[in-house]
């Protein structure tokens, strides 16, 4: 059965960035819902991935949540309905609804498509897309140490712990982790500065080498010519 | 034929002379230990070596040419390895096998000769399987080990290590002494492992008071 897994992911990039777009810019439901059957085949095909999408969509959209409702109490318009001293906007309500549909299709596009590589090959498609080298690099190293500072933040908890510190709603708390963020960025800026100094100590001139390279395959042509028909088909339909 | 020559190097901090004079030369195939306590300024010396820290006096030789401006110093950092003393600050790739890529891709080499040196590092330590390991996986030793051989690749004339033996169990670090012994290159290691340093049984500098002697 196909799976996205096997994807080129320079080809998950660019058509990801198509359908993102063409569903941001959707003007209403139906044009948004006919998105739905190409998102439904990406989480079948992301394989084993879908309970955990869907939790990652369900936290989303509970942020999303504050937003229809904001928009319910402030969106001005001449459809609305009065509960007792509130007045709720009914547009306010399908705006915000919408804008719902359309970041949860975006979000479980984005999440299918790229749960299925390694966040290492997305910089390194990226990089092959022509983005610019620093973006890349900056995105590639903030991958590469989150590791590295969440290991050294531990760390420095554990060694509060280890003399006595117990966390708890008081000054002195947000003062012990006040201070071991700010160690953590002094040490994140020492630390990046030393890596500098060891990429220049093996003829680092600028630019970043790749080792490992990209190559298209047939079933990256097969899905990129679907993956447009689809999307063409729709754009025909809808306007 | 010397490698490396420093001369009166001298590097000040606020009224403190962390280095005061400092001279000494590498020679080919020559290998020797400089010594010192914490806070000598063994690895002030070393990163003011690779341009990395302004000196206030003193000049620096790579094969007899002084060493000057920024590409001076890119050819220094090519020509002697510098093995850094943490090798989370070193190893900045996701896996092993880019890793060791990094220098020979800078180096604008062939694909094969990448591969070629990469294969040739693995082998000096006895570290294949580590080739497809991610950075972030590997035990302190390890990324010891990692760190050397991503110098390695880059085939440099000199090596400088800086406290090589931090966090190495027995094994590895006999089979680091041994490398050390056995290879061609010129090496400095800075330490202060007494252990590291009858083993290699090596001339000794000691670095004091920013003065650099050598010990009897």
């Amino acid at each position: 059965m196909f799976s996205l897994a096997v994807i080129d992911p320079r080809v998950k990039v660019v058509v990801l960035f198509l359908f993102s777009w063409g569903i941001a810019l959707s003007p209403d439901f139906s044009t948004a819902l006919s998105y739905l059957p190409f998102v439904c085949l990406s989480l079948v095909a992301a394989k084993g991935r879908i309970l955990k999408l869907l939790k990652l969509l369900f936290v989303a959209n509970t942020f999303l949540l504050f937003l229809v409702v904001t928009m319910v109490f402030t969106y001005e318009s001449p459809r609305t309905v009065k509960v007792g001293a509130l007045s709720l906007s009914v547009d306010g309500l399908v705006y915000g609804l919408l804008l719902l549909l359309k970041s949860s299709l975006i979000l479980l596009l984005t999440a299918s498509f790229l749960s299925t590589s390694s966040a290492f090959t997305v910089f390194h498609a990226l990089h092959h897309l022509r983005l610019p080298a620093n973006l890349c690099q900056i995105l590639f190293f903030t991958y590469r140490y989150v590791h590295t500072v969440k290991e050294e933040y531990e760390t420095m908890v554990k060694a509060a712990k280890c003399r006595g510190f117990r966390p708890e709603n008081s000054v002195r708390t947000y003062r012990t982790f006040a201070n071991i963020v700010a160690n953590l960025l002094v040490k994140s800026y020492k630390r990046a500065d030393r890596v500098y100094k060891a990429m220049l100590c093996r003829g680092f001139r600028g630019t970043f080498p790749v080792y490992h390279h990209f190559s298209l395959k047939r079933e990256d042509i097969i899905f990129v010519v679907s993956s447009l028909f689809y999307f063409t088909a729709v754009v025909l339909w809808k306007f | 034929m010397e490698v490396l020559r420093v001369e009166e190097l001298t590097v000040r901090r606020g009224k403190r002379k962390v280095l005061d004079g400092v001279t000494f030369s590498l020679r080919v195939g020559e290998k020797f230990i400089i010594a010192g306590d914490n806070g000598a300024g063994k690895t002030t010396l070393i990163e003011t070596v690779m341009g990395f820290i302004p000196a206030e006096g003193g000049r620096i030789y790579l094969k007899g040419r002084e060493v000057r401006n920024e590409e001076d110093f890119y050819a220094l950092r090519t020509t002697v390895g510098y093995v850094f003393q943490n090798p989370d600050d070193q190893l900045f790739s996701l896996t092993v096998e880019e890793e060791l890529a990094f220098a020979p891709l800078n180096l604008k080499l062939s694909r094969e000769e990448v591969e070629r040196r990469i294969d040739r590092a693995l082998k000096a330590f006895s570290i294949e399987h580590l080739r497809e390991k991610t950075i972030h996986s590997l035990s302190g030793g390890e990324k010891r080990i990692v760190s050397i051989a991503c110098v390695l690749t880059m085939e440099p004339e000199a090596l400088i290590l800086d406290e090589p033996t931090t966090g190495l169990d027995r094994k590895r670090f006999k089979r680091l002494v041994e490398f050390l012994k056995e290879t061609d290159k010129s090496v400095i290691v800075v330490t202060h492992d007494v252990e590291l340093i009858k083993s290699l049984g090596w001339k000794v500098y000691r670095l004091e008071n920013g003065k650099l002697f050598l010990l009897p």
